[in-house]
């Protein structure tokens, strides 16, 4: 798969993904994954550099401080694992929510904690998966923010699953549906 | 070797995790020891705590980089200052070893200051086994010891215990009357074990560094016993990992400041004693003989392994258990040896095969919190990695954590995301059944809302058990860009 993702953007400038875990699969990962195959890690190093995650390109390739979108309601901010911790990226989608103008933002508690996804993780220990989904879904609750933000869909699957089942009002968006203008119809 | 109850994983967390006295005493570690650790970090700012960390892990890469000169180094200065050094290949060899020196010294007694090899080496039965009366000194070992159970914690092993159990446990085991205050129970353990301190006839300890340069063993402790322990007996045997050795004094000083801090958020420990060979002629008091027993028990396979090398830079200060969101959930005993947490989850596949431990590596959401905190940055994330993929190219189906079905759906996983065709007819298949399934109430599919609530199907039963799932929209993404979003401006 990495090989055929490797081939289908060798001509492409930048490649954009609205996802942490895979935006860093790309970025990261690659080079680790094809470590012993010099002749794709040709490939890896050429392709790795263009790799950027949404919000991050946003704010740090095309300089967009204001997207023009507004927002009503409160928000909290979750930023997942691998955004964090291996794209490195911390203040963009934060900086990108505090433009908008009549979005309120709230502190999420245990922000840097992991919600539990992790992939196959979820169902692979879905104990586990499940014990760090509560505390998570506790802290969006505690936050009081009627919206949760995220730019992970594993994430926001996860939390939203357990927000849902719990019968939360809470809405869940990307940072793109967010930062886009208000859509007709939000489902 | 220690008992070995990683098989048991998944079930073991199962249960642990429900257990409310475990989350309790487990919530205790995010709000304690991490807390105490970022406030020490802020107090002597965050770049010089990065400077210290970066220090230390040039220390360790060139330390094990050139273990054997710094072992030879640490024996040569042992032998010098009056102390003998023993190398055990396996537990077998380092048990023969002590038992060696217990039957020709004649010992009977044995207090012994914490040391988590000793764990792997089952020394205590071993010893017992000889008749000799073993002693933990460490207050949290000494808990463990009496009720008869495995670490939970590297630093605080009873931190599963309540003062309730403890209380009940003292009362049980040691016949003083039943009292839940702290300060009592530590008197009662202090009162107990000070007779068998001056009782023993050897001292036993680990050692958190080893320093060539000066063929010194150091421990550090919040309680005395590791220097009673160590000074009081005739004999003095220091139990250890070959990798904690260190090549200078000098080294030493960015260790101790910071391993306290990591583990407590101290800025050092009550006690930092540095053992250098037996007494001197002219020294009033301490040990007649001291003995070094270096233990491989397959480290030297983590060395010549690139992957698993960094592990053993750890200096076993557990911030990685403190952060980690699992071991936070599922408790130390689950991980079912010595060692708990993410560290546990490398290194005990690592020393005891992926036959008995290839759950260890899997059960981790991968979120690198653990690499964060690291005092020598050791990438426990990446290692998590490679051990799982150890086990999935393993020619030993033994060692592979997935059966057939999940290896089969990876296979057809990975078929169908590479041909656009495929994915775009199992798409629509897959959006025209569950239509027909949740039109038929209640099964497979219940929804509400746009949410699946429960699917009695495999594998997504997994996740609807305890959280909902969006259902499948309408209009994939294919088609929007097909139909309304590639063309740009000028309607192309």
């Amino acid at each position: 798969m990495a090989r055929r993702v490797l081939d289908t953007f060798s001509d492409s400038e930048y490649v954009v993904v609205p996802s942490g875990s895979c935006s860093a699969m790309m970025k990261v990962f690659y080079l680790d994954l094809f470590r012993e195959d010099p002749e794709i890690l040709k490939k890896v190093e050429l392709f790795s550099p263009k790799v950027y995650e949404f919000s991050q390109f946003l704010t740090n390739v095309l300089g967009i401080e204001d997207t023009c979108s507004t927002y009503t309601g409160s928000v909290t901010y979750h930023p997942s694992c691998h955004l964090l911790r291996e794209m490195e990226v911390r203040d963009e989608p934060k900086s990108l929510l505090n433009s908008v103008p009549g979005l309120e933002m709230k502190d999420l508690p245990g922000a840097e904690t992991c919600c539990g996804f992790g992939g196959a993780f979820s169902i692979k220990f879905p104990h586990i998966s499940e014990g760090m989904l509560a505390d998570k879904v506790d802290n969006v609750v505690t936050s009081r923010a009627d919206t949760l933000v995220s730019c992970d869909m594993g994430c926001l699957m996860q939390i939203g699953g357990g927000l849902s089942r719990q019968g939360s009002d809470v809405k869940v968006r990307h940072l793109a549906e967010v930062l886009d203008q208000d859509p007709p119809s939000s489902s | 070797m220690a008992d070995i109850k990683t098989r048991d994983f998944s079930a073991a967390s199962a249960v642990s995790i429900l257990d409310p006295q475990l989350r309790k005493a487990l919530a205790q570690v995010g709000t304690g020891f991490d807390a105490a650790r970022r406030a020490a970090i802020d107090e002597v700012s965050p770049e010089l705590w990065d400077e210290w960390r970066e220090e230390a892990r040039q220390i360790k890469i060139h330390a094990l980089d050139h273990l054997d000169y710094y072992l030879d180094l640490l024996e040569h200065n042992v032998a010098k200052a009056g102390g003998h050094v023993h190398f055990a290949k396996d537990a077998a060899q380092a048990n023969e070893i002590m038992g060696e020196l217990v039957r020709t010294r004649n010992i009977k007694v044995a207090t012994k200051s914490k040391s988590m090899v000793s764990e792997e080496l089952s020394l205590n039965p071993a010893l017992e086994a000889q008749g000799v009366d073993v002693y933990e000194t460490d207050l949290g070992e000494y808990i463990i010891q009496l009720a008869e159970e495995t670490p939970f914690h590297l630093v605080a092993p009873a931190l599963h215990k309540t003062k309730e159990q403890v209380a009940q446990l003292f009362t049980d085991k040691l016949g003083i009357p039943y009292t839940e205050d702290i300060n009592g129970l530590a008197a009662a353990a202090r009162i107990a074990l000070r007779e068998k301190f001056l009782e023993a006839d050897l001292g036993i300890s680990g050692a958190n560094f080893l320093v060539a340069e000066t063929g010194t063993l150091v421990i550090i402790t919040n309680e005395g016993n590791g220097r009673l322990s160590t000074s009081a007996p005739r004999i003095h045997v220091g139990i250890t990992g070959m990798e904690k050795v260190i090549p200078s004094m000098q080294d030493l000083a960015v260790f101790l400041r910071l391993l306290p801090r990591s583990a407590t958020g101290q800025g050092i420990t009550s006690y930092v004693s540095m053992v250098t060979g037996p007494r001197r002629s002219d020294d009033e008091d301490g040990p007649e003989e001291f003995h070094l027993i270096i233990v491989d028990n397959g480290r030297s396979k983590m060395l010549a392994d690139p992957d698993l090398r960094e592990a053993l830079y750890c200096i076993r200060c557990a911030a990685c258990l403190n952060i980690c969101p699992v071991y936070q959930k599922v408790g130390g005993h689950s991980y079912g040896w010595v060692y708990p947490g993410p560290i546990g989850a490398i290194v005990t596949p690592s020393l005891i095969g992926l036959k008995e431990a290839r759950d260890l590596p899997q059960a981790s959401s991968l979120c690198g919190a653990c690499r964060e905190v690291c005092p020598v940055k050791i990438n426990l994330p990446r290692m998590l990695l490679h051990l799982r993929q150890k086990s999935a190219e393993s020619p030993d189906s033994s060692e592979r954590s997935a059966g057939m079905v999940p290896n089969l759906l990876a296979a057809g996983y990975t078929r169908l995301m590479q041909s656009p065709g495929l994915l775009k007819l199992s798409h629509g298949w897959a959006r025209w059944k569950q239509n027909v399934w949740a039109a038929m109430p209640l099964f497979p599919l219940t929804t509400r809302n746009g949410m699946i609530r429960k699917a009695s199907l495999p594998l997504l039963s997994r996740w609807t058990r305890s959280r909902d799932l969006p259902e499948l929209p309408k209009n994939a993404f294919r088609d929007i860009w097909k139909k309304e979003l590639s063309k740009d401006k000028d309607g192309r």
